[in-house]
């Protein structure tokens, strides 16, 4: 973000680089990016995703002459006119999106290759970390025998053994089908809030997005288009799919065990979820409102069954296919942009209760979860 | 019953000698060579490929014909291994060996040039993201995946040194316990009509070629799960 530009270098990563990769691909842009919480680089197929990873990692492969890439991590340069530091020198932990274990190894000896080689002390032992990730029966095998997601959990131990300052993962999940999908990424979840340790995740899944990303970094034809917080970036995204979504930061106010749910604080506004999924305090809770699950009252209504209801200033009405469903704009707080969430109701509807942008409603939510 | 003389042993333990030698040190100098043509973008590449592959080509008499011009006295390349104490090159040991080392490096280096061509650059990849120098990617990584080749390149380097004749008839001659090989020496036999003892040696070096060869191919590592 533009506004962070003089912030402290030490909790930043700033890549700039102006490098055609080949006659059809240039490599073009200048960000700083946060080593906080996780990032998500997205983006369509050939934008620049993987280069821009493995430009941080130092594998990507640039022609002196023609190129003009600078890195600076923390306040240390990595990379530029005059300087390459080399990649087994920087202190990332890379998982790629194949495996990429070594064959002639078993699993063990694949781990025990990447703990000899760490520089800074360990985050996590050798049987820990094998019981995190689920791997502890494998631990005997060779490294080739291994089905998708086991090798894809395997590198993720081993990298997690050789003690990264910096995680990138390049498409992590690409090769595994959707079962194994949702449980690596329940694992990475688990990682980050384990070892604080800033993870850099290239995807081109929206609901990956949307389920980890605490920073969001848009790439087209190898240039950054967006880049900013989650909570800022994340719904324009979620807006353009088809299966429209809000995704909105709450806390927990209070748990109503009796009622077998949790009381959540909106942007000053209460909404009860569900308590199946445990929720801690103190910690920023997302949800999920999808937008066909939120209709609009011109008044506060006291004789429906549904729990959530929340009041809102209408900021844009557009129409969001040619089957007359239209899209409404709602903001849950006056003074702010950030607080925005939408309802897909039908043309009809706008049309009867007349909603222009700057009414007040109140927006019923029948289904909301925690992400 | 014919048996070996004195002079057929010293040719057989020559041979193996030689062929032993040729081996390990083709080993040693084709393995970096074979890391570097691949890694290099330099453009001697092409035209270096090409001269490694030339001794596939030539008739050994061709290479043997230059060996012989190198190794006289007066040339700089004899100068230079005398002072570096090798001694006179031509009707020597030693003349055989650098002959042999040049005459046999293709089957050497090619098996291990392509075993590097296939290698899984995103192992050594990954390897270098976890603080593994090249050289300890080399010697944790890309020595063991080219293992098959490694292999493969050692018994065609051998099998072929065994095999030499031209080459060594024209800068080697034949003097007994320096550069007499077997090839040579059942050579002579054949030539002073001792057929007798031309057949018992030769059939010694067919059987031990055929067992060599076949414990070689029993013995070599699977490649199933490469």
């Amino acid at each position: 973000m533009s506004q962070n530009k003089q912030s402290d270098t030490t909790e930043s990563l700033s890549v700039s680089v102006s490098h055609a990769l080949n006659k059809n691909f240039k490599l073009s842009f200048d960000v700083v990016l946060p080593l906080t919480g996780i990032t998500a680089i997205s983006g369509p197929s050939g934008s620049g995703k993987t280069s821009l990873l493995r430009l941080i990692a130092g594998l990507l492969p640039l022609a002196n002459n023609h190129s003009n890439a600078k890195v600076i991590y923390r306040g240390q340069t990595w990379q530029d006119a005059s300087t390459h530091l080399a990649c087994h020198k920087r202190k990332i932990g890379y998982v790629f999106q194949q495996a990429n274990l070594f064959t002639h190894l078993t699993v063990k000896q694949n781990l025990i290759y990447a703990q000899k080689r760490a520089v800074n002390p360990p985050l996590i032992g050798l049987l820990q970390v094998c019981e995190l990730l689920n791997i502890t029966q494998l631990l005997k095998q060779k490294a080739n025998r291994l089905s998708g997601g086991e090798a894809q959990r395997v590198a993720l131990a081993r990298m997690l053994l050789n003690s990264p300052e910096l995680i990138l993962m390049d498409e992590p999940l690409a090769a595994l089908d959707d079962e194994h999908k949702q449980v690596i990424l329940g694992y990475l979840k688990q990682i980050y809030q384990k070892f604080k340790i800033p993870i850099y995740y290239v995807t081109h899944s929206v609901s990956e997005i949307s389920q980890i990303a605490d920073y969001v970094v848009q790439l087209k034809q190898g240039k950054v288009i967006n880049h900013g917080p989650a909570h800022v970036e994340l719904n324009p995204i979620l807006w353009r799919q088809k299966q429209k979504v809000s995704v909105l930061q709450a806390s927990l106010q209070e748990s109503l065990d009796k009622w077998h749910l949790y009381k959540l604080n909106l942007y000053g506004q209460t909404i009860y979820v569900n308590n199946s999924v445990k929720l801690e305090q103190n910690l920023t809770i997302r949800i999920r409102i999808p937008a066909r699950d939120v209709s609009l009252l011109l008044t506060n209504a006291t004789d429906s069954s549904i729990l959530n209801q929340v009041k809102a200033l209408i900021t844009f009405i557009k129409p969001c296919n040619k089957y007359g469903q239209t899209l409404v704009g709602l903001n849950l707080q006056n003074n702010d942009k950030q607080t925005h969430m939408v309802a897909e109701i039908t043309a009809l509807s706008v049309e009867r209760l007349k909603l222009m942008p700057g009414m007040q409603v109140w927006a019923q939510v029948k289904s909301v979860s925690v992400e | 019953m014919v048996e070996f003389s004195n002079a057929d042993w010293q040719a057989i333990w020559l041979t193996f000698k030689l062929a032993a030698a040729v081996t390990f040190i083709l080993l040693i100098i084709c393995t970096p060579l074979a890391y570097w043509l691949n890694k290099t973008k330099s453009i001697f590449k092409g035209p270096l490929i090409a001269l490694f592959a030339l001794p596939l080509v030539l008739p050994p008499s061709v290479l043997g014909f230059y060996f012989l011009l190198a190794f006289a006295p007066n040339t700089w390349f004899s100068q230079a291994a005398l002072a570096l104490g090798f001694g006179q090159l031509a009707f020597s040991f030693t003349g055989l060996l650098i002959a042999s080392l040049i005459y046999s490096l293709p089957f050497v280096l090619q098996p291990i040039y392509n075993a590097m061509q296939s290698l899984h650059t995103g192992s050594l990849d990954a390897a270098a993201t976890l603080g593994a120098g090249p050289l300890d990617r080399f010697f944790t990584l890309v020595i063991p995946m080219i293992k098959p080749g490694l292999f493969t390149g050692a018994v065609l380097g051998f099998a072929h040194t065994l095999g030499e004749f031209g080459v060594v008839l024209m800068i080697g001659g034949n003097i007994p316990g320096e550069t007499q090989l077997i090839s040579v020496q059942i050579y002579e036999y054949v030539e002073s009509l001792e057929y007798g003892k031309a057949h018992f040696l030769s059939g010694f070096m067919l059987i031990v070629s055929f067992i060599i060869l076949w414990l070689v191919y029993k013995l070599q590592p699977s490649r199933v799960h490469e």
